[in-house]
């Protein structure tokens, strides 16, 4: 193309410059383009679960990357809400959560009341409510500040998630699918979190995947 | 912190066991204790007495204890809808609840849609034609949670009895009609808006909204209640945008529509209306599907221009979510569009002089070139962080966005104007070859190729060559980033064959001798410019109607008035420059002042105003208003309503679809020998704003019902109608007129 190599410098000097108009365009489009940022993170079935470290009402450190190797449940929960308490008071949770357990799976409760908000409780509270309802969960882990919650949008008690032994996010959603403070509709719901499980064991796609999580919103600080 | 928490789960364990044991058992619940409950509740009906075959209205009453809320069919993040379960007689039907508008209640970073203090859930009922029977009694099993920190869910049967109808007997109002009038008022209406989904970038969704007469001057807020959870998230702040003929509302993907799928959306807007300097909420139903109601945008649908003022670029965005190309291929459509944009009849006349005194040159091309391509390429790049820029400002554009502006099109006309005169020779500027703009185009050296190349993008704008349209549409779904890269790529081939005609000794060989034939081809060449002028002022004329074709024409002559002084050889050339440039700077002037003059009424100008009437027209026929109609209809005994409205006003529009369109509307005014007459307020109208000051208005609506006797003062109706408030307005003046 070029047949006067002596005007190569001032094409290459014209280049110059064109690339630095092109930086500057590309500069100014990524600017534009920055986004503000959501409320919420939103956690995606079959990527990789946000990784937390939390106290739990022990005092001990829970990190969810360290339990890498073994499935664990997410459970959200506050003890005055009645959907929460519809599957206390049926024995669903504590029986799932046993089931659970028996097989190796983790499963970690978390309560994300804010201090000064409805459900907010401290380590030994949250002991004695256990205790109370002979909820038998691994751990129970503590969230004031909702750092967790937001992390994974758990927006109601119970909101569920489970995690895979790789730390991919497989479920998350409702418990079930009958949206109503009624016990006796646990006897004929279709429960997700056993849904997902059998299917996970059976090296399947969980289906459904993701469902509208029922309950008491979530008493968060802001 | 720890006390308060005690005490608050305290009390709410005590709630939560009282809700239990009222919740299971609600036979067993005692007044005292229904006396505690967060929510009171009543059953009622809208008339006395039940005729048999006869559809009449029931309602929940929720009287809601202060600060606490409860649920619309879609409770938001948290909660759970009132639910009825119905006991009835042999026959009868229900319907579902017919759901009033609901409240968005923030709860933290959560909301939550319900209400709040008191609300009445409408249900519809059809009594069987063989109703047999003194009485019948409706028995509702009515659920609900309610809200406030805590949540407790609540129950009630409850009953009521209606006495049958004797044959013959019609059954009046009951007590509550009125409030259950109200509530069936709350609830959305549909309008016939029309609604398109589109995505944009990873996690938006925009819901484009059709609203025929929409304007942005009285609407305050608008915002979409999704009827169901998961297209869209419910707490995300919801990104308004105006356009010609609707509005656009930039929503957060949720958590069922990931990935790239784009989701039906259906639901329901509240519109914030200021009517008269309060503010009205109406609720319209909107139901919006991935690709609009229309058939796919198609390659050839996706065009720069507005067509009849709807926006032809939005359509490019439609087209795009199926066409299914990947940046790659839009970036090599792109080029190619590129490279057809070169003959389009804007583009070719210049770029065939530019082309001509590049092969002139025959020494110092490799600059000139480069410099035009620079041109070219920070046009399009200024383009590009232009549409970015107002799209993430929420505007909804498209290629040659700039043209929707009737202002933009005029100047643009005179500029194509300007060019041909230039070229069939009425004017020269210092033995110019392209005219207006070449002062700069003419500068030696790099600036003035620069400048021809942003003077070709600039008229390229306009035209849309096969290819790019595809590419656009694409683009503009994209991050800026990619899009950025794609209309680079187009500048790219749209710059290529000048330069590569430029850099090449052979080909600038094939371009003639200069000549003699320059003269007769730089003529020829101007007619591609008249056309261009021709297709601007037809666009003028679909954004503004026939007085911006008037305006048009005026700066067009102008102009010419200008290039014909500009170009008699007998004045000096000092005199001649400046005088020329202040006549046709006028001319434009005075275009632009006309235009927009005409622009005012906004999307309703020009014939689609018929079209307004035609579509609205609300069943009864409605004469048009005048006052000497009024007094005429009156001397004649005829009581008149009239309807004072306006195509962009949709607490009007809602008005007119629950209340002065029905069958009993219509019955009404034949019962009561009522003229109906519509005053239209969509363009400002001296005649119809004096009434309104008249009657303490500053603007619709204004309901006015005269009565025959034309001494008297018309009664004012509300600005919220419902069917029952005007049928008692009806009844109350057939009483004091005389009937003929």
């Amino acid at each position: 193309m070029i047949n006067d190599p002596g005007k190569e410098n001032q094409i290459m000097k014209t280049a110059q410059r064109f690339e630095i108009w092109s930086a500057a365009a590309v500069a100014g489009l990524a600017i534009v383009s920055l986004a503000t940022a959501p409320a919420f993170a939103s956690p995606k079935v079959g990527a990789p679960a946000p990784d937390f470290t939390a106290v739990d009402s022990k005092g001990e450190a829970v990190k969810l990357s360290n339990l890498k190797g073994k499935t664990v449940i997410l459970e959200w929960t506050n003890d005055g809400c009645p959907y929460v308490q519809k599957h206390y008071r049926s024995g669903n949770m504590q029986k799932l959560q046993k089931e659970t357990t028996g097989d190796g799976v983790v499963w970690l409760s978390v309560i994300s009341s804010a201090p000064g908000q409805q459900g907010h409780v401290d380590g030994a509270e949250a002991d004695v409510l256990t205790e109370s309802r002979h909820a038998a969960p691994t751990a129970v882990l503590l969230d004031p500040e909702g750092a967790i919650g937001k992390a994974y949008a758990a927006r109601v008690t119970p909101h569920m998630y489970v995690i895979d032994g790789d730390g991919v996010l497989r479920y998350m959603g409702g418990i079930d699918d009958k949206a109503t403070t009624n016990d006796a509709d646990v006897e004929t719901a279709t429960n997700y979190v056993t849904n997902a499980l059998s299917q996970m064991a059976a090296g399947k796609d969980v289906d459904p995947a993701i469902t509208r999580a029922y309950g008491c919103s979530i008493k968060y600080g802001s | 912190m720890r006390v308060p928490g005690r005490i608050l789960r305290w009390c709410c364990a005590l709630t939560s066991v009282a809700a239990l044991l009222y919740g299971t058992d609600p036979a067993s619940a005692r007044e005292g204790e229904a006396a505690s409950r967060k929510v009171q509740v009543e059953l009622i009906a809208d008339v006395d007495a039940v005729r048999p075959g006869q559809a009449f209205t029931v309602a929940l009453r929720q009287s809601i204890a202060p600060h606490w809320h409860t649920y619309w069919m879609n409770p938001g993040d948290s909660g759970e809808p009132t639910r009825i379960v119905w006991t009835l007689p042999d026959g009868f039907k229900a319907s579902e609840i017919l759901w009033p508008m609901p409240d968005a209640i923030p709860v933290g970073p959560l909301v939550n849609f319900g209400y709040s203090n008191a609300v009445l859930l409408p249900v519809s009922m059809t009594a069987p034609a063989d109703l047999a029977g003194e009485t019948v009694t409706l028995t509702a099993a009515a659920t609900w949670l309610v809200c406030e920190q805590i949540c407790v869910p609540e129950s009630e049967t409850l009953a009521i009895t209606l006495p049958v109808a004797r044959e013959g007997v019609e059954p009046g109002p009951s007590g509550d009609a009125d409030a259950i009038a109200a509530a069936l008022r709350a609830r959305p209406a549909d309008l016939g808006w029309t609604g398109r989904v589109t995505a944009r970038g990873k996690d938006k969704l925009v819901l484009d909204v059709t609203a025929d007469g929409i304007t942005r001057e009285r609407i305050e807020r608008v915002r979409f209640f999704p009827e169901a959870w998961g297209a869209v998230e419910h707490a995300s702040a919801q990104q308004l945008a105006w356009r010609d003929g609707g509005f656009t509302l930039e929503l957060e993907r949720g958590q069922l529509a990931g990935g790239t799928t784009v989701p039906e959306l259906k639901g329901v807007l509240a519109i914030t209306e200021t009517v008269d300097g309060t503010t009205r909420r109406n609720g319209v139903t909107i139901s919006a599907s991935p690709n609009g109601d229309g058939s796919p945008a198609t390659v050839a649908d996706v065009r720069p221009l507005p067509g009849g003022g709807t926006s032809g670029s939005s359509k490019g965005v439609g087209g795009s979510s199926h066409l299914g190309i990947g940046l790659w291929e839009a970036a090599l459509f792109a080029l190619l569009g590129g490279l057809i944009l070169n003959l389009m009849p804007c583009v070719l006349p210049i770029l065939s002089l530019k082309v001509l005194s590049l092969s002139q040159e025959r020494d110092h091309v490799m600059g000139p070139a480069m410099a035009y391509l620079a041109g070219v390429l920070a046009s399009f790049a200024i383009f590009a962080v232009a549409l970015a820029g107002l799209r993430s400002a929420g505007e909804v554009l498209g290629w040659g966005f700039q043209f929707q502006s009737p202002a933009f099109v005029l100047a643009m006309a005179t500029l194509f104007f300007a060019l041909g005169l230039s070229l069939s020779g009425v004017f020269e500027i210092g033995g110019s070859l392209v005219g207006a703009g070449d002062r700069l185009t003419r500068q030696p050296g790099l600036s003035g190729s620069f400048f021809t190349g942003v003077l070709a993008s600039l008229a390229a704008t306009p035209c849309t060559a096969p290819f790019m349209g595809a590419a656009l549409g694409f683009a503009l779904t994209r991050p800026a980033i990619e899009m950025g890269a794609i209309l680079l790529a187009l500048g790219l081939g749209f710059a290529l064959p000048v330069v590569l005609i430029s850099l090449s000794g052979a080909a600038r060989r094939l371009v003639p001798k200069p000549g003699p034939w320059m003269v007769t081809f730089k003529q020829v060449l101007a007619f591609p410019l008249y056309a261009t002028v021709a297709w601007l002022v037809w666009v003028l004329s679909q954004q503004a109607g026939s007085d911006g074709v008037l305006a048009a024409g005026i700066a067009l002559t102008v102009v010419g008035f200008a290039a014909w002084f500009l170009g008699r050889p007998t004045a000096r050339i000092a005199l001649r420059v400046p005088v020329a440039a202040a006549i046709a700077a006028g001319g434009l002037w005075i275009g632009l002042v006309m235009v927009g003059g005409a622009g005012a009424p906004g999307p309703i100008a020009g014939g689609s105003r018929d079209a307004y009437d035609a579509r609205r027209s609300t069943g009864a026929a409605a004469g048009v208003y005048s006052a000497d109609l009024v007094e005429k209809l009156r001397s004649e005994g005829s009581p008149v309503f009239v309807n004072f409205t306006a195509a962009w006003c949709i607490t009007c529009k809602v008005n007119e679809r629950v209340a002065l369109s029905g069958e009993r509307f219509r019955q009404g005014l034949a019962d009561n020998n009522i003229a109906y007459l519509k005053g239209d307020w969509t363009n400002k109208d001296d005649a119809i704003a004096d009434v309104l000051a008249a009657h303490g208005r500053a603007g619709v609506p204004l309901y006015l019902l005269y009565p025959a006797d034309t001494s008297a003062e018309p009664a004012i109706l509300p600005q919220l109608l419902t069917e029952a408030i005007v049928l008692r307005h009806f009844a109350a003046i057939s009483k004091t007129s005389p009937m003929p």
